[in-house]
């Protein structure tokens, strides 16, 4: 028996009846925060994170601009160049007869104006040796797999290595614009801060290298920027930062899904987009913020993460850069125009994002010849195949 | 890799490789968007033998069968505006050409029938030069060919095969004179289909 979907059905019956109940109370609070921003003090905000750095439940950002600075930019560019990255993996399955798992890396070159072509990749890379599939600490000989958080991790890394590839490769002539999908914060490392053998391996040698290398190539040039592009983004940076300063309770606990504690004023559950969609027009961008500060902050050396909003017409997205780019302002002003360009020609998303996830993306069907593949190959090779009961009865579905 | 034996046989680049093969139909996949010889021209492809076929039909679409293609030109001023704004479409569209096999050759001698095996995919397809095409038609045997094959549309692939041949050929009455007994002979039991298929080579 598959999923009993009439049973589901009401249950989401109910779901629908609970959030059309919770609008009303969500559009409220969408209010208090725009009232909060607009009373917004920047000496106000330093003043209260430096008090209550020490009891907040959350991090907030570091503020320099006021959060309701807006900029446009009438700079067109018809000729540039965009090279964009994305990966998919097949993960690590205990079910499967070897272990190992695969990084499939899309990337897509798109060149505007005279001569105008496309270069397009799909690059997979088998983890199969001992010593790739797990990272060790020679100190206590503990090994951690590569799986799950650790492999999206990797992932990223594989990500970033292929871009800064595809930038050297390039020519300066004309503006260029690299760029990655998702945040430029490993987050998915979050919970292994206090590993430093896992942060030293996926940070400091994986991506700040990598920082390095595309650093070092953008800062010969004049006219190159480099960003990852959050596509509807669920941070709350900028709320965290106005719940500091507009909370009416002594201590502020209110969060997305709970607010027990929550106060007159709460503004416990709004995203950042949805403060932006009511400030920034089509075309515009936010103020650029530093990125709270967290466990991982210190591992990304002189590349701290900075990141605005921009109305990119369909949505409010948010840009991920290193401050060597955010503190730029020419940079910006490129990036600015460049990001729109390509959400345009992309109906609302990069069009190279899209097309370097088309490369990279991992189909079901591709999952199951893999597994077929390896298993021919073992086969003709005489090694001894061997796979859970639980996969065989899975295979089987006998009567 | 192109061997010697083929650079001699092919001095031209290739068009486009086999996809699909079969005795009597093939599917060819051009190298580059767009650039497909027209409709009732004669391609070859092979090595050891040289199959010759004639293009049915010429289709461009995506390459993925599960994307669509969607109007992309609504703030554009030509078609070329588009393909500049989106450079993508080059590598995500494909030219293709529905093709009848109409002969082949083997060691210098041209047979006007299917040949025995089928070309192979990823044959590298070439255009026949006009002294191919020429040499190809010194009979008209392969008329009935194409004329038995499937296709609803095939008089008009003759009509466009002739049309082009004799209009760069050096001896156009000759050539349509004897085309026309051809099919005349083929189509003795259609006199309305064969008038109409003479009428639009002599425009």
């Amino acid at each position: 028996m598959s999923l009993n979907l009439l049973k589901t059905a009401k249950q989401i019956d109910v779901m629908a009846t609970n959030i059309s109940g919770r609008q009303n109370v969500h559009l409220e609070k969408i209010k208090k925060a725009i009232n909060a921003i607009n009373q917004f003090s920047i000496e106000n905000f330093k003043q209260l994170k430096n008090e209550k750095s020490n009891e907040l439940s959350f991090v907030v950002p570091t503020i320099v601009e006021h959060p309701k600075n807006r900029y446009s930019t009438t700079n067109k560019i018809y000729e540039y160049c965009v090279m964009a990255v994305d990966g998919s993996q097949i993960e690590m399955d205990r079910h499967a007869p070897t272990t190992c798992f695969l990084i499939n890396i899309g990337t897509c070159t798109l060149k505007y104006g005279n001569a105008a072509k496309s270069i397009f990749s799909s690059t997979p890379i088998l983890y199969a040796k001992n010593d790739e599939l797990v990272i060790k600490n020679e100190l206590n000989y503990s090994e951690r797999l590569i799986e799950g958080d650790l492999l999206a991790a990797k992932r990223s890394v594989d990500e970033i290595k292929f871009l800064g590839k595809l930038l050297k490769k390039s020519s300066a002539q004309l503006p260029r614009i690299c760029l990655l999908d998702g945040s430029l914060q490993m987050i998915s490392l979050k919970g292994y801060y206090n590993d430093e053998i896992v942060l030293h391996e996926f940070i400091e040698s994986g991506m700040v290298t990598e920082l390095n290398k595309i650093k070092s190539i953008i800062t010969e040039s004049t006219n190159t920027v480099f960003a990852s592009y959050i596509s509807y983004p669920n941070s709350t940076d900028i709320i965290n930062a106005l719940k500091l300063t507009s909370c009416q309770s002594e201590s502020i606990k209110c969060g997305r899904f709970g607010n027990e504690q929550s106060c007159s004023e709460c503004i416990g559950g709004v995203l950042d987009r949805e403060l932006f969609s009511t400030i920034l027009s089509p075309g515009e961008r936010s103020s650029v913020f530093y990125a709270s500060e967290n466990s991982l902050s210190e591992y990304y050396q002189d590349h701290r993460i900075m990141f605005f909003y921009i109305n990119v017409n369909n949505e409010i997205a948010r840009i991920e850069i290193p401050q060597w780019i955010g503190e730029n302002s020419k940079l910006l002003e490129l990036l600015h125009s460049l990001i729109l360009d390509q959400c345009a020609k992309g109906k609302g998303y990069p069009v190279s994002l899209m097309e370097a996830h088309e490369q990279a993306v991992i189909t079901n069907a591709d999952r199951k010849t893999f597994i077929t593949m390896i298993e021919k190959t073992l086969h003709h090779q005489n090694i001894p195949i061997y796979t859970s009961m639980k996969n065989h009865s899975k295979n089987l579905r006998w009567l | 890799m192109i061997n010697k034996n083929q650079e001699e046989k092919y001095p031209k680049s290739p068009i486009g490789e086999v996809i699909e093969t079969s005795a009597f139909n093939l599917t060819i996949q051009c190298h580059k968007l767009y650039e497909s010889p027209a409709i009732g021209s004669l391609i070859k492809c092979g090595t050891e033998t040289i199959v010759y076929s004639v293009i049915s039909n010429i289709k461009t679409q995506s390459l993925d069968t599960t994307r669509t293609t969607i109007a992309l030109a609504q703030n554009a001023f030509s078609v070329e505006d588009v393909y500049q704004e989106n450079p993508q479409l080059q590598n995500l569209l494909s030219t293709s050409l529905n093709t009848i096999v109409v002969g082949y050759k083997q060691n210098t001698h041209i047979n006007h029938e299917i040949p025995s095996i089928p070309p192979k995919i990823h044959d590298l397809t070439y255009c026949c030069t006009l002294e191919e095409t020429l040499e190809f038609s010194q009979t008209f045997g392969f008329l009935r060919i194409l004329r038995s094959s499937n296709n609803a549309h095939i008089d008009d692939v003759i009509v466009s095969f002739l049309r082009s041949t004799l209009g760069n050929s050096k001896n156009p009455s000759q050539l349509l004179l004897r085309a026309g007994q051809e099919l005349a002979r083929l189509l003795k039991d259609d006199t309305q289909r064969l008038t109409q298929i003479l009428e639009r080579v002599s425009l």
